[in-house]
Order: structure tokens, then sequence, then C-alpha cells
């Protein structure tokens, strides 16, 4: 599959996916709409990075700003999921997050390269937040996982941190020598962004807010 | 570092750190699978108990009004049936000595009252609350032992810390439910019953001298044991219950002061 279907599908999936969170947006709690918020700011990266792509070959600046930005958001995601509503470890990490972030591309990897370094931290991150958020979870005894969809949201996360936390550093690494392997790693990518998109589609249209008062009575 | 030795620990840790997240996703879906199990599990148990407790509060309701229904029927009953046929006796002329008839009659009507009393007092909680626990014992067994013939004894341990009033009415119950239990049941002619106010907290002990069961197979036992178990626990206290056919039965109450 030729770089561009592969785009389209990836476009057209993140689309459905945001169209999933607006249907019955009103019924959806504060939680979801922070998530579909967040799928809409991806999607405007993803037109602005094929855009940069092409007029200034080289889009990967869209990434230093739209990695701690959903750093923050999704802190704010885990603050709202999280049973002790008084804690906002999650907002206080995305901001420390976008700290580094400016010191990484200050410093370490100018606008031109990948970020990888603050990447690896935020996949660091989000899945430290998602298993604190799974023992808040696991002490609940009110909870039922199986109404419960933020629970499968922090499910879907793990899914796409934990197998991207690594290939984006094995993609630096590659870059600089093993252009065919590249082509492998960036293919794989794409199946768990696929994979991932589709899956919060699903939680978004299958959950609803009366689901997920139904789990906490 | 050798990008060559970089490859491999990277598509390593590629592996590894997805299997170690799908490890710990696997261990939370397993446990709350079985919190859910053990909660719907706990959620039929407390069904089950309620329903139990209030199939028991009905027997013993019914049962207090058979007991009552038996006192009048047994006692005051007789004695105003009695009172009738002398007062025919004495409007028909037919008395041999009126004067003493109507004494007689006098002292069956008072009797009729004395027991309409006791059986009203042994009902009524505030006044099992006024007088406490130790003067509504004797009382209890007092009138009891008018129409049984078991010999009653109660000792009591004096202490520093007394019952709350709620606590010393449900104890009062348990022993009432309990000395019930011994007249219908344990053919005793001998029922002690020490009290203590123990700086532990409190304890009550009923021994008969009566025939005892088969702890392991009276299934008859059940309800009556059950409603005295339920009111302990409600107080956070224990019941041991020592019992041999040919024995008698020994209960222990014990139960703290708060």
């Amino acid at each position: 599959m030729d770089p561009n279907s592969r785009y389209y599908i990836y476009l057209s999936v993140l689309l459905l996916a945001i169209l999933g969170g607006i249907r019955k947006l009103n019924h959806k709690d504060s939680s979801y709409k922070i998530l579909i918020g967040l799928l809409c700011l991806t999607f405007i990266s993803e037109l602005t990075s094929y855009w940069a792509a092409i007029k200034i070959q080289n889009n990967m600046f869209v990434y230093h700003f739209f990695a701690p930005l959903q750093l923050i958001i999704l802190g704010k995601y885990f603050d709202s999921i999280n049973h002790n509503k008084k804690q906002k470890i999650g907002f206080i990490i995305g901001i420390i997050g976008a700290i580094i972030a400016v010191v990484n591309t200050i410093y370490f990897q100018p606008l031109k390269i990948l970020n990888s370094n603050f990447l690896l931290f935020e996949g660091l991150v989000i899945m430290g937040l998602s298993l604190y958020t799974f023992q808040g979870i696991l002490t609940n005894e009110k909870i039922d996982i199986y109404k419960y969809g933020h629970f499968w949201m922090i499910v879907i996360f793990i899914f796409f941190w934990s197998i991207t936390y690594t290939w984006w550093a094995l993609y630096t690494v590659l870059q600089e020598k093993e252009r065919f392997l590249l082509l492998n790693v960036t293919q794989v990518l794409w199946a768990v962004n696929i994979i991932t998109y589709s899956a919060i589609g699903f939680v978004l249209i299958y959950f609803s807010s009366e689901r997920k008062q139904l789990a906490n009575e | 570092m050798n990008d060559n030795y970089l490859i491999p620990i990277l598509v390593a840790g590629s592996i590894l750190i997805p299997l170690f997240m799908f490890y710990i996703t696997t261990f939370v879906i397993i446990s709350k699978n079985k919190q859910r199990k053990s909660e719907a599990e706990k959620r039929q148990m407390e069904f089950r108990y309620e329903k139990l407790l209030l199939q028991t509060m009905l027997e013993v309701q019914e049962k207090a009004l058979n007991q009552v229904s038996q006192e009048i029927h047994d006692n005051i009953g007789q004695v105003l049936a009695g009172v009738q046929m002398n007062l025919i006796s004495l409007s028909g002329g037919m008395a041999e000595n009126p004067d003493q008839l109507v004494r007689d009659t006098k002292e069956q009507v008072s009797h009729a009252l004395k027991d309409l009393r006791d059986l009203s007092r042994v009902l009524n909680s505030k006044y099992i609350n006024k007088i406490g626990l130790e003067e509504s014992l004797r009382k209890e067994t007092q009138y009891l032992g008018t129409y049984n013939k078991i010999q009653f004894e109660i000792d009591v341990e004096e202490g520093d810390r007394q019952l709350p009033p709620e606590r010393e009415l449900m104890v009062f119950r348990i022993a009432q439910e309990s000395l019930s239990n011994i007249i219908k049941h344990a053919e005793a002619t001998h029922v002690r019953i020490i009290i203590g106010y123990l700086p532990l907290g409190f304890s009550m002990l009923i021994a008969d001298d009566g025939k005892g069961f088969d702890m392991d197979n009276d299934k008859g036992a059940g309800i009556g044991l059950m409603n005295m178990k339920q009111r302990v626990e409600v107080m956070n206290g224990t019941l041991d219950i020592t019992s041999a056919p040919g024995s008698g039965t020994k209960i222990a109450i014990h139960i703290p002061y708060e």
C-alpha cells in the first residue's frame, strides 16, 4: 500500500472516531469530551503535518507543538477519571512535560528533527498514569469494568503507548542507517494507529455517560 | 552505544514492554472479574441474610403473640372462668358458704390482675429499661417459675461499668428466648444465669441441666438460636453454645459496652 493511501485511511479512521464521539455529545461526560477535543486536535495536527510535508518538506515541527499539548490534555483526562478529584497529578505532570518539551526543542532536538526524546518521556508518563488509574479502578469495588468505558480507554492507551514506546526509539536509530527497515517500522506504527483510533471510536460510540453512572451505582 | 547493539535492544524492548503491559492489563481484568463475582456472592448472601432475618422476626413476633395468647388462655382465662362460676353460684343462691366464696373470688381476681401485670411487664420494653436487666431477669424467672417446675438461680458479678439501656433490652430478649427454649425443649429442672460486668465487656451465661442436644445434627434448634446470634452480632458480640445429649446446654454471650 502506498503512503498516500495509508495516510487517507488513517485520516478516515480518525475522522470516524471523532464523528462517533460527537454523536450524542450531550449525553457524554466531561472526560469523554476532553478526549473528543484531543481527537480533533490530532486531526488538525495530522492535516498540518501533511501540508508541511508537501510545502516545506519537513513536518517534524508539528510534533514539537502537538506532543506537549497532547500530554497536557491527557493529563486533564486522567485527572477527570481518577476518583480523587482533588488531585491534579495528570495536569501538573502535563505542565512539567511541556516545559521539558521546550527544553528538549531548544537544546537537544530542534524543530527540524523528530522530538523522540520527548515522545519517549510522554509514553512513559502516559503508561505510568494508566497504571495509576488501573490501581484506582482495582481498589474501587463499585466499578464494573464491562460498563465503564474509561477502563477500556486506558487499555487502548496502554496498547498504543506500550507498542509505540520503543518503536519511536527504533525509528530514530533506523532513520540514520537502515532506510529499508524504517519502512517496516512506519507500517507497524500506522497499523497501531489504525487499531487505536478504531478502538477509541468504538468505545465512544458504545459507552455513554449512562453506562458510567450504572458502573458507579 | 553502537547501533548494532542498540537495534536488538530496542526490538527486544518493543516486544517486552507490550508483553509486560498486556500482563498487567490481564491481571486487572482477572482481578476485577473476581471482585465482581465476590460482590455478586456478597449481595446474594446479604439478600439471604435479610430474608432470614425477616423470617426470624416474623417468627419471633408470632411466637410472642402465641405466648400472650397461651398465657391468657392457660392462666388468666382459667382464673376468670373460675370467677364466673363463683358468680353464677352466688347469683343462683347455690353457694354453701357465700362469704368464703366472695373472698375466694376476690383473691382469684387479684391473682388474674397480677398475672396480667406480669405479662404486660415482660413484654414492655420501657418497663424493662426502667427497672434494669438484673431486676427484669429476676421478675421473668419468678413469673416462669410460677407455672413451670424449674428452679431458677441468678448470680451477678458487679463491675464498674454498665450496658447502655438499649443493649440491656437486647440482652434481656436473648435471655427470654433462651429461657423459652429451655422450657419448651430442654426438660430441665434447674437453670443458672450468671451475669458479669467484666472490665472488657458484659458477659452472660445461661446453663441448664436438661436433656441437651446434638450440636452437629439437631437442625430443630436453628431459628431460635439464629435469632439470638443475630441480636448478639448487631451488638458486635459473640455467642457460644455448648451442648451434648444428656449433658444440658450452656449459652455464653460476651458483648462490648459500646
